[in-house]
Formats: structure tokens, sequence, C-alpha cells
């Protein structure tokens, strides 16, 4: 049987999306989030380079350069041209990092040999159908250079886990849409307390 | 550095004072001179805490120069805690002050007869060494504040704190950074306990009226330098990421890849690394109103170094490095910065080598002497180091011993040396570094990654399946040179990536000592420095059935991945086939 979108809680590969302009002071408020892993959409299964290239406001070919360290589900991942996103998948993401271990574990480096026995291998996939979460970690320079994308395609949060930052960043919000339309952004609270179990939040940041 | 400082501590009448010539040493700067002089002059079965012991402090090759990131300082002997020999290294502003003075070594030697405690002054004028009582059973930092209300704060310290004096196994020696506070530290095996038998307990170097060394051919090694510097400058890892976020950096990375040990090394993964990530603590310190970039001695371009503030907004200790915090963080299971903080500062002023007094505590916890996780007990154990009762000296003696007292079988010590923070299941080629290195298991053993431009050993094949005895090797060589140099291991990832810093780095040191040195006279340079250290080894009694590791490492899968250290000891016996 494929997988499909349900077997990950996502039925049709949508979420309601609450759309939250922020001032850019308040991004550091999400990096304790974007550090610990932060529930993503994917429409389709995608390799990790082509998701990344997918995210609205990506910079490009210069910061994959610099995306040296990667991990799926805590794998070192060598190729991110082949290494594939499947559902329920944990993709981490880091610059080059120092010292022994960091140059082991960089992607296709000289010492990645040292840790051949737990580098990530691609599988045979069943085919998958529809669109599914996975979870995304920054971390070092990639929360500032990733992290404004990541966001502003979306992360998937609880009500109760979107309540718990509002303190971090209400202050600074400019502009408020709830499933397209916008509200004024002193509803906020109130829109809090009538939101499903679950949305998908995109913060556009603005200097 | 021409000359060598010996301070015989038992001479008659007192402490004997003379400087040779550096004779058969020329050339030889750091580890190269630390481990050249225990070979030829330490007998290999004395007692490390005995009058036949020497402890040799040796700035590196380019210290006290112009050049960057040349301030590092190696102290060595025969270990008190491995029984073997003994390399540590550290920042601090030793190295320049104590090059400029004109020292390739201080070697402390012989041993005073009853309990003493020594200080030495050191400037232009002269070695004066006088008796001060005051200082005894003094922290590290009430030692400082003593030498700069004396001297003021241009002078640069070395110094023991009470675990030297106690002579205890985790003892370290102190070095005062650019603020002069005693924040640097030669961690490893045991040195502050050496210099504690010496009945030393502070050194002060004072360079006024001194200048910089010059290289035989200023204009070229002024030119190098300036590519060197520029090669550092340019590298993201060197430039950003540790500038930015210190060498806690690692702990998010070397978690996810699941080799970030946890309670005693039960687990890869600890649940909450990301509240005591680097990422987390540089912004604290700003939000703190701390400073996240500072060197640890004058010189450094990279700066991987910075303050950490604590809760009542005021300076606690320097930016805690990445092997504190996961030894008091992860592995006790500690999950709280600000104690980990507290412990690290703890360590400085007492004198402690923080990795080995994070694994000691995790041992202990392991026997039920706490529970992990419990951060106020891992204070009052510390405590207890400081006040030296019979539970503080176990702990203080380091991991093995700790395991011993308390029959823990799981304790993870190469040598007796405590492990560093990346475990050697997750990352095999690191364990056979661990189980191989003269100096015990040694995270900067096998940390600089030059090799494959120093073609050092030949060519490497890293799919062979002796690949990672093969990768290690070379690892543990290019770390030995740079060591020796005076250069601080960070600059491995410029050079490895960058061929022409490699090649700036060479033209430093041609210019100054007017060689003609290739990759491969540095590489043979590492590979002398480690045939000493393995010479003294097996004179000491060690064979290959040292160079293993653990038993456990071999039988307990580690989560996530669930893997066992499978490296074959025969592959481990090859690694050092010259
Ligand atoms: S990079 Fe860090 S460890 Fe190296 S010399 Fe500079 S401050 Fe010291």
């Amino acid at each position: 049987m494929p997988k499909n979108a349900h077997d990950n809680q996502n039925p049709g590969g949508l979420f309601p999306c609450l759309r939250l302009s922020l001032s850019r002071k308040h991004f550091s408020a999400f990096f304790p989030l974007l550090q610990s892993g932060c529930l993503v959409q994917c429409p389709k299964p995608l390799s990790v380079e082509a998701f990344l290239l997918s995210l609205p406001g990506f910079p490009g070919a210069t910061i994959l350069d610099g995306i040296q360290t990667v991990f799926l589900d805590g794998r070192p991942v060598d190729d991110i041209k082949a290494a594939t996103l499947e559902p329920d998948c944990e993709l981490a993401l880091s610059a080059a990092m120092p010292g022994a271990l960091g140059a082991v574990m960089r992607r296709g480096g000289y010492y990645a040999a040292m840790r051949g026995h737990i580098t990530f291998q691609e599988q045979e996939h069943e085919t998958i159908q529809g669109a599914f979460c996975v979870t995304v970690k920054l971390f070092n320079l990639l929360l500032s250079q990733v992290g404004p994308s990541l966001l502003e395609h979306g992360i998937v949060l609880g009500s109760e886990e979107l309540a718990g930052l509002a303190n971090s960043f209400e202050s600074g919000i400019s502009r408020l849409e709830w499933k397209g339309q916008d509200i004024a952004p002193g509803e906020f609270s109130s829109l809090l307390e009538s939101l499903p179990n679950r949305v998908r939040a995109q913060l556009v940041f603005k200097v | 550095m021409d000359k060598i400082l010996r301070i015989n501590m038992g001479g008659k009448g007192g402490p004997q004072v003379t400087e040779t010539p550096v004779g058969e040493y020329e050339g030889l700067g750091g580890r190269a001179m630390t481990s050249a002089v225990v070979l030829r002059e330490v007998p290999a079965d004395c007692h490390p805490l005995g009058a036949d012991n020497k402890l040799v402090i040796a700035p590196g090759m380019l210290s006290g120069t112009l050049g960057a990131q040349t301030g590092r300082i190696s102290v060595g002997c025969k270990s008190p805690l491995t029984g073997g020999i003994k390399e540590a290294n550290s920042g601090g502003q030793a190295a320049q002050v104590l090059a400029r003075l004109g020292y390739a070594a201080i070697i402390l030697e012989g041993k005073p007869a009853g309990d003493s405690c020594y200080k030495v002054i050191i400037n232009k004028d002269g070695v004066t060494v006088t008796e001060d009582i005051t200082l005894a059973g003094l922290g590290n930092y009430a030692v400082v504040e003593k030498v700069k209300a004396e001297f003021g704060d241009k002078v640069a310290t070395i110094s023991i704190g009470p675990a030297g004096e106690m002579k205890l196994g985790a003892a370290s020696v102190a070095f005062s950074d650019p603020e002069m506070r005693p924040t640097r530290h030669a961690g490893r095996g045991g040195v502050g306990a050496v210099m504690g038998s010496k009945g030393v307990k502070l050194i002060v170097l004072d360079d006024e009226g001194m200048s910089r060394r010059q290289a035989k051919d200023p204009e070229a090694f002024k030119d190098a330098n300036k590519r060197f510097v520029a090669g550092l400058n340019s590298h993201p890892v060197t430039s950003q990421g540790l500038p930015l976020f210190g060498t806690n950096v690692l702990v998010n990375v070397v978690n996810e890849a699941g080799g970030f040990p946890t309670n005693n090394f039960k687990t890869g993964r600890f649940e909450n690394a990301s509240k005591i990530s680097g990422e987390t603590m540089a912004e604290q310190t700003t939000a703190r109103g701390g400073v996240v970039t500072r060197g640890c001695h004058k010189g450094c371009v990279i700066r991987c170094s910075g303050d950490y503030i604590g809760p009542d907004g005021k300076w606690l200790t320097k930016q805690v490095e990445y092997e504190t915090v996961w030894a008091h963080g992860a592995n006790c299971g500690i999950d709280d910065l600000d104690i980990i903080a507290q412990l690290d500062r703890m360590d400085d002023d007492l004198g402690l080598d923080t990795i080995e007094m994070g694994n000691a505590i995790a041992v202990a916890m392991d026997a039920g002497v706490a529970d992990f996780g419990d951060g106020p007990a891992a204070l009052k154990l510390l405590e207890e180091v400081g006040k030296g009762t019979p539970l503080g000296r176990i702990i203080g003696s380091g991991a093995g011993t700790v395991g011993r007292v308390f029959s823990v079988e799981n304790v993870p010590v190469v040598k007796n040396q405590a492990l560093p923070a990346y475990d050697p299941r997750a990352v095999q080629g690191i364990g056979v570094t661990y189980a191989t290195s003269p100096q015990g298991a040694d995270h900067t053993a096998g940390y600089a990654v030059a090799t494959n431009l120093m073609k050092v050993g030949g060519d490497v094949d890293p799919l062979k399946p002796e690949g990672n005895a093969e990768l290690s090797r070379n690892l543990q060589i290019a770390t030995a040179s740079i060591d020796a140099s005076g250069m601080c291991l960070f600059i491995a990832f410029a050079i490895l990536d960058q061929p022409e810093t490699f090649q700036a780095l060479l033209d430093m040191i041609n210019a100054f000592y007017g060689y003609s040195w290739t990759g491969d006279d540095w590489g043979a340079y590492g590979t002398a420095i480690l045939k000493n250290e393995r010479e003294f080894n097996t004179k000491a009694g060690f064979t290959k059935n040292d160079d293993r590791l653990p038993a456990f490492f071999k039988k307990m899968p580690l989560a996530p991945h669930n893997v066992t250290f499978q490296v074959t000891d025969e592959e481990l016996d090859s690694v050092f086939d010259f």
C-alpha cells in the first residue's frame, strides 16, 4: 500500500495557514525551536537539496555550499542531491564544524570513512503520495541563514505551542492573515483562543 | 629562545637556578620540546610525583613573534594519571611572554624537602625563587589577584590551585588570559600535581623591556603571516562559526550524530542538548551583556572564546568550552548552563581538568553517589575536592580512581585518562585515536586535519578497511606538529581546505628559522614527536594492550544508532607501524 498523507496525520497535506509579518528583531525568539526541530510540510518526496531550494527566498547556491554538515535521522549525509525526504524523517543542517569531528561529519569529506557505519544510505522507497511532514533542525550559522526561509515556508505548530511562543513576538506583529484573510494585529490574542489544534504558521520577518 | 631555565627545587640550601644554552634541543618548540626532554631526562620508571620527574613548560616554535595564533604553550612530564608521557596544551599569555624573555623551556626539577610553597619571578633582570607561604591553599583567582596587586596587570602567570597542591591526578596548570584571569589550563594528565610536587605554586612572567622575537627573514615572515591571517579570515569555520559560537557550537551537531555521550556514556543523545548548545549560550551571553568573541591570548585572530555572564549580570567565567559543557553537562545529565558555568569556574579556581572532573562525577553518579541530572550535587562534589575530604580526593584523582573505589564496571578511560566528548562507538575513527594516542584518551590528539595535504604516511584510501588506522595515524602526526609550532589546533580547517594557507604556515616557519621545509618535513617533525612519546611509554612498561578502549564499548550498543566499537585489535596495532 502506498504511504500517504494520512499516515502522517496531515490530511490533504495542508494545515490551515496563519501568516504573520514580524519585525526582524523578534527572529531570535525562534532559535530554540529551530534548534530543537520544527515540523515542516514537504509537498512530495524531494531530495534535501530540492527541498531547500524550494523554500521561499532561499538564498541559493552559496548557502547550499555552506551547509557542510547534514543529517537525516541522525545519519550523516554525503550527497544532498540523492538523499530524499520521507514522511516523519528528521533533517538537521549545520555549517562546517571545527575539529576532528567536524571534519569527519562533513558531507563527502575526506574523513567520511571514519563514521562509515552510521552514514546515511539511500534506500528503495515505497511510493509516497501527497504532502507530508518532516522535522527540520537548524544549527549555528544556518539559524540566521536558512531560518527566515524555513519560517516563511511555514512551520506546523500546536495551538498551545504557538500560544507559548506568542509572548516573545506578539509586540512585533505588523500584519496578520488567517486563512488568507487580513486581521488586525491587535486581534491576535483572541484569534489564538479560537485556533484549531494545529496550524501552519508562516512567519515573515521585515527589517 | 636560545636558553633553557632549569630550577632544581631540591637543591642543597634551597632552589637552584641555572640557565643553559638550548643546545641539543635547538629548533624544538612546544610538544616537540617537552616530549624530547621527558624522554631524554626523565627515568621512565620514576614516580611521577618524585624528585626524578621533571615538569617542562615550553612555548611553541613561533611563540613570541608577531605571527598570528602562536600563543599556545605545552606542559610535559611523566603523568601521575597515566604513568606515561604527557603533553598538556594551553592558551593564555605565558607562551608569548616566556618566548620574548628568551626561554625555549622552563624545567622544574628535583623536589623540596618539606611542604613548601614557592613563587618564581622571571623578568628581564633574571630569575628569583622565593618561599611565599601566604599563597598556600589559595585558589587560582586569589593567586592572580595577589599578583595584580604586586606586579600590575601586564604580567602573565602560571599557577596551580589547591588540587595541584594536593597532587591530585586531575590537577591542572593555570595560565592567565589577556584579561589577567586564570581561565586557560593545561588540563590533562595531572600536570598540576607534578608542579605541586615541586613545591611551585606560582610563576610570574614579566617581559617589560623585552622585544618581539625577530625572524631570520623579517619581510618574508611578515608576508607569510599576512597570507596566513587572510586564509584564517576567509574560511567560514575560523572566521564565523568559532568566533560567533565558540567551540560549544559542536553540541547540537555531535548530539544529532548520536555521538554525544550522556549519563556516563549510556546513550549518544541528550534530550536537552539545545538548552546547553553554543547557539543558546551565545544568545544568553549577548542578552546578559557579555562579549561572545575573545582570544585566549593576544595575537589570536580566530578568537573562539568569550564571556560567561552569570544570572546576576556579572562575569562568572570564560565562555564555557564544548568539552566542559559536555563533561559537566550531558555526561552528568545536567542541562542548566548556569550550573555548568559554576562548575567550570570552580575547576579553574581549584585547578582541575574539566574533562576528568566531569567524567569522575558522572562515574560517581553511576555508582549512586548522586543522581544524574542533579546539578547542586555536582557542585557539592566539587566543593569536596576543594576541601580535600576523602571523597573529594577520590573524585579529584579522576574517573579511573572513582570507578575502582565504587566498583563501577563501565569507566570511560584509556591509560587511566578519561575520554573526551565524542562517543567512539558513533565515530569509530576517533575511537582509534583515543585508544592509541600515547597521551591516553585525548580529544586533541587527532584534532588536526591537514594530513591529506601533507601526505604524511602516503596517500590514504579512506574506503579501505584499514583506513581508520591510517587516518588516525596521520591525524596524530599532524596534531603533534601543530602542538610543537605554538599554533592553535583550530588553524587545521583553514590549512586543510586552503593549500595556500598551509603553504603560508610553512613559509612562516621557513622565514623565521631559515629552513626550507616542505609538507613532508612538517610531517616528519610530528612523526619524531610521536616516536619519542611511544619510546618513553614502552620504557615505562606500556604495551599494545594499553592501546585499547574499555571493553564495554565493544559490548554495549549505543543508542540511537545501536552501534558498538568494531575496530579490531589488529587494526589498532597497525596505527603505529613506523
Ligand atoms: S582560536 Fe580559541 S583556542 Fe585557539 S588560540 Fe584563539 S581563543 Fe585560543
